[in-house]
């Protein structure tokens, strides 16, 4: 069974209990200097890997900068 | 140059296009008077926040930063000129302002914001905006704001990214360090990266009518609300950044 859920606005087919901490390998994306905001909340690091994700999740994935 | 106050007639002249905006009146303007803003760092995001914030009539700004003027400052620095190379910037700024608005008092402390310094460098001041530009400097002006109970305005800015967030002071608000912990910040700076003045700007700018939005009580500020703009695609998102548990500024 799967699912869709969406990073940054495009469609990522995935299976259905797929886990926040799953996501970076899904992309192939190193999960150094990635965050993660799931229907415009951000999920701290340390909840990745007990956060489930639904059908339909909106996710962005991203850096932060600190320059000025 | 010291500042002078603008005369009665001056000043309802000056500041005639904010009374023209819907909900915007005399009281606005005074809470904006009255107000005491401290600007840690006084690079592209500093310049850019001080500037509209000392134009729009806040009463009391203090500047810090401990370098000088150089060249490669100026594309993105608009308040310095050719003239300020060299100069300290706090003084160089203090004289631009002045001029723009000599009512509003400039205070000039050239120096890093350093932990220790910190209550001696903000004073009696009712907003932080965190304009720097390590990560070092923003988690001890995180741990300040908290201790000291003042709401903190962080911007910052690399590359194509932008961001600002604003935050309260209060228990159970995130903070810097909520952030921080993220363990998501790019490591870039823009001595090593580069960096274009809108970018920078629009952070400052969206900082800035913050703070503003904060003094005069226009409108309700959204703490803890992560708003970033990404140059490439012109857009600004933003995400509601919880308390992390494991905070090492806050949760200690
Ligand atoms: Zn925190």
């Amino acid at each position: 069974m799967t699912m869709t859920i969406y990073v940054n606005q495009q469609p990522l087919p995935c299976p259905m209990n797929t886990l926040l901490a799953d996501v970076p390998a899904l992309l192939q994306l190193p999960a150094q200097h990635l965050a993660f905001a799931v229907n415009h909340t951000i999920v701290h690091r340390q909840q990745w890997a007990d956060f489930a994700l639904n059908h339909g999740d909106q996710l962005d994935a991203f850096t932060l900068v600190a320059g000025g | 140059m010291s500042n002078v106050p603008d005369a009665p007639q001056q000043w309802y002249s000056r500041y005639s296009r904010h009374f023209l905006l819907e909900n915007f009146d005399e009281t606005h303007q005074q809470r904006l008077q009255q107000s005491h803003l401290t600007v840690i760092g006084m690079g592209g995001l500093g310049t850019t926040a001080a500037q509209h914030l000392a134009a729009s009539g806040a009463g009391t700004l203090s500047l810090v930063d401990a370098d000088t003027v150089c060249i490669s400052n100026l594309p993105r620095q608009l308040l310095y000129s050719e003239a300020d190379i060299g100069r300290p910037k706090v003084f160089a700024a203090r004289e631009h302002l002045q001029a723009n608005n000599p009512g509003c008092i400039i205070e000039t402390h050239v120096g890093q914001a350093s932990s220790c310094e910190l209550p001696g460098l903000c004073g009696p001041t009712d907003a932080i905006l965190d304009c720097t530009d390590n990560i070092q400097t923003r988690l001890a002006l995180s741990r300040y704001a908290r201790s000291a109970g003042l709401p903190l305005f962080s911007a910052a800015a690399a590359g194509y990214s932008a961001q600002v967030i604003a935050f309260n002071p209060a228990p159970g608000h995130c903070c810097y360090g909520c952030l921080y912990g993220l363990n998501a910040i790019a490591p870039q700076h823009c001595l090593s990266h580069g960096v274009l003045g809108p970018v920078v700007a629009s952070a400052a700018l969206f900082q800035a009518l913050q703070v503003l939005y904060f003094v005069t009580r226009l409108a309700p500020v959204s703490w803890g609300s992560l708003y970033r703009f990404d140059a490439r695609t012109l857009q600004w998102l933003n995400h509601q950044l919880p308390v992390n548990l494991h905070c090492e500024v806050c949760q200690s």
